[in-house]
């Protein structure tokens, strides 16, 4: 591992957005945040990341919009992609199973849980 | 505005996601200019057909698969074999269908139609040995992969744009000719089916995946060994088309039930109550069911009535009070396809059934997807809350059952454990293969 990878979180809440940040840099991730799909699909487009952590109930295009847009970019398709919400609803997680999402977490999460699932996700995408 | 998002939201209409193929109608001004300077173009179609049934049976990364293993081949033969000069593009009109514009670069030189209709074959033929390549020739029913061809010639008369729909819905309706012949005849087959009464009922072990004991045994019904609608899912997929699938789930339900008496004292037997129910016709045997369930021996702790999650997507009041009856009787209930989507928590809530069965796609490969191992856990969660034992389908390999086992699924069935089987051969001596 050369870098420290980067990780960019969407969430219009800002407690629970700077949580999660907060959290990852905590465990040496470069780590930004941004507050709707617009903004995240703008610095995707421009900078470089090793995942997203994607809110699904945002304003404006929300996460799933965002994730069809994330894989039908060529640049970020195989990106991974960490949805959450704080619905814990099955039909979530079917939908997420069938867009394309890496994997799913409820808000409002566990340090541990989040922390294993990036590095979970990240590790297996190096 | 942005430019690029507006760029990949047009893309994302224009060409096919899967195979980022773009749509014919997209390529018709190319269409045109290469017919300016010529006096035909040929038109390759190659169809793919049953693969909506594969769809509604496998899911649709199976269909996506299908379709980019036929989308790859047709790339390479075409730069092989066509390489003078061709165009793929995808055609979603009436299922999924290719468009292959060919022309000589030579001017003068035309595409004949004996040309055409071999060229057309060396596509299907290039597409059949590329799914075989993949197994995909091994699902049930397989993609049947046709191959039509048509000339689209100047003609100033008519308008360009639909000259060309029409020379793409001729090829397409040469592909659809042997498609046509076959479903004539698989419905002559059903017909003879439904008035001999001719289905046969199979079984497979529902087993606990730690120590492999059976809990019970689910009847599977097919068509006559060694006819052409042996193969359960064609059989459906044809009653469905022709409207009957009520008198075809009647008999099926009709004939497990007889057959499942022979399997009393050997676990609970599990049997499809309404095959059908996501659509209306599913339910026109709702007042059989009741009617045929009184009139057989079996005792109603010995069975467990199987219902689709679907059911409730239409009709979902109803669904729970059909559901509610049948438990009021003593039978316990299956819920099928869970992890497709119609169910969330709130209706299971309300039904309470006594088993969840999830559907194989989501059991399939479910060790390498973390995020089928996340609705996974959401639904054994769940199933614990409602005091419900969950059983996988279609479990084939140990890593499955590993994970399954982590994630707190106690019951699976699959080719793994046991294919179905006539009651005899099914449970000789009841055993099953010990270390597999």
């Amino acid at each position: 591992m050369t870098d420290a990878p980067r990780v960019l979180v969407v969430d219009d809440q800002p407690d629970i957005r700077d949580l999660a940040v907060m959290v990852l840099q905590g465990a040496a991730y470069k780590v930004e945040g941004c507050a709707s799909g617009d903004e995240a699909l703008k610095r995707l487009a421009a900078e470089s990341f090793e995942l997203v952590l994607l809110d699904i109930n945002m304003p404006g295009i929300d996460g799933w919009e965002t994730l069809r847009m994330i894989r039908a970019d060529e640049a970020t398709a195989k990106m991974p992609v960490l949805m959450f919400s704080v619905k814990d609803e099955m039909r979530d997680k079917v939908q997420g199973m069938q867009e394309g999402a890496d994997d799913y977490l409820c808000k409002p999460f566990a340090v541990d849980d989040l922390l294993a699932r990036v590095g979970r996700l990240i590790d297996r995408s190096r | 505005m942005d430019y690029r998002r507006e760029f990949l939201r047009l893309r994302g209409v224009t060409h096919d996601r899967t195979t980022d193929l773009p749509v014919y109608a997209v390529l018709i001004d190319r269409f045109r200019g290469l017919l300016d300077k010529r006096r035909s173009l040929g038109l390759l179609h190659v169809g793919l057909g049953e693969l909506s049934t594969v769809e509604s049976l496998y899911g649709w990364q199976v269909y996506d698969k299908v379709v980019t293993v036929a989308a790859a081949a047709l790339r390479e033969s075409i730069a092989d074999s066509l390489a003078d000069g061709a165009l793929l593009a995808i055609d979603h009109a009436g299922g999924c269908g290719f468009v292959v514009v060919v022309w000589d670069e030579n001017e003068r030189s035309e595409w004949t139609t004996e040309r055409l209709s071999s060229g057309a074959q060396a596509l299907r033929a290039a597409v059949s040995g590329a799914l075989a390549g993949h197994g995909l020739d091994r699902l049930n029913p397989s993609p049947q992969v046709q191959a039509g061809h048509a000339r689209l010639s100047q003609n100033p008369f008519y308008r360009f744009e639909r000259r060309l729909q029409h020379a793409v819905a001729e090829a397409a309706a040469m592909d659809a000719r042997v498609e046509r012949r076959r479903e004539s005849s698989w419905s002559e087959a059903l017909d003879q089916i439904i008035s001999r009464a001719a289905v046969e009922t199979l079984f497979q072990p529902v087993v606990d995946l730690k120590n492999r004991a059976v809990l019970g045994w689910e009847a599977f019904s097919r068509g006559p060994h060694d006819s052409e609608l042996e193969s359960p899912r064609r059989m459906f997929a044809v009653s469905k088309r022709m409207g009957r699938s009520g008198d075809l789930d009647r008999l099926c339900r009709e004939t497990a039930l007889r057959a499942s008496a022979e399997m009393v004292g050997r676990g609970k037997i599990f049997v499809n109550a309404l095959a059908h129910a996501e659509d209306a016709e599913g339910w026109e045997t709702e007042g059989d069911l009741f009617r045929q369930l009184e009139a057989i021996s079996l005792q109603p702790e010995d069975l467990v009535l199987e219902f689709s999650e679907r059911g409730a997507d239409t009709n979902g009041d109803h669904f729970v009070e059909v559901l509610r009856n049948v438990q009021d009787q003593g039978y316990a209930v299956a819920l099928d396809d869970i992890g497709t989507g119609y169910a969330g928590r709130e209706l299971l809530e309300r039904i309470r059934p006594q088993y969840m069965k999830l559907d194989v796609s989501l059991v399939r490969d479910v060790h390498e997807n973390l995020i089928k191992q996340e609705l996974l856990s959401t639904i054994v969660d769940l199933s614990h809350s409602i005091g419900a034992e969950v059983i996988a389908e279609g479990v084939e390999c140990r890593e499955e059952v590993d994970t399954l086992i982590d994630s707190g699924a106690r019951f699976g069935q699959g080719y793994l454990f046991a294919e179905p089987a006539p009651p005899a051969a099914a449970f000789q001596g009841g055993q099953l293969p010990a270390n597999h």
